[in-house]
């Protein structure tokens, strides 16, 4: 598959952004390829109360 | 890649923090890695067993299913205007490993591991 691309004008006026965290990219401008990939886990023994052990690691 | 350059008025940020990256310009590649377990524990005092590491979850070394393009895609990019203009840019904070880059860049790889804890006392 063949694209072509024409690229005119890039003006950013206004941007505001809180936080860019764990591994993100915030680009202005031209990119190829981007791979991300994110793990998130909270199980619910992650939530604990009292002594009590969590079972599962 | 054509390359084009970066033409900024003003730009704001407070905390560049944990390995992060602030690029006016370009870049071939960045790979990013960043791991992390988050703890809300109850309690004043806390001891070297309340430690948690990361050898004790799998989900940090659980391999990340990389997605395959399915067909090869050839992309011909052509810049008619030579720059690129940023007035304002207001950023709090960029932080863990993150890249905040006005510019082009070819290749970005990045891989996140969050593990949330919530430990309250009965």
């Amino acid at each position: 598959m063949n694209i072509e691309v024409h690229n005119w004008g890039l003006n950013v006026e206004n941007v505001q952004v809180d936080n860019v965290a764990a591994s993100s990219v915030f680009l202005i401008g031209d990119n190829e390829e981007m791979n991300l990939s994110s793990f998130f886990d909270t199980p619910p023994e992650a939530f604990t109360i009292g002594n009590i052990v969590p079972l599962a690691p | 890649m054509e390359k084009r350059t970066a033409e900024i008025s003003n730009i704001r940020t407070i905390s560049i923090s944990y390995s992060s990256i602030f690029t006016i310009g370009d870049t071939v590649t960045t790979t990013q890695k960043s791991r992390g377990i988050a703890v809300q524990q109850e309690g004043a005092t806390f001891t070297k067993e309340d430690n948690l590491h990361f050898r004790d979850y799998p989900i940090f070394n659980r391999e990340a299913n990389w997605l395959k393009p399915k067909y090869s895609v050839h992309t011909n990019t052509i810049h008619h205007a030579e720059s690129i203009h940023v007035q304002n840019v207001s950023l709090i904070g960029v932080s863990s490993s993150s890249v905040f880059q006005v510019g082009s860049i070819n290749n970005i790889t990045g891989d996140a591991r969050i593990k949330h804890f919530r430990k309250l006392q009965s």
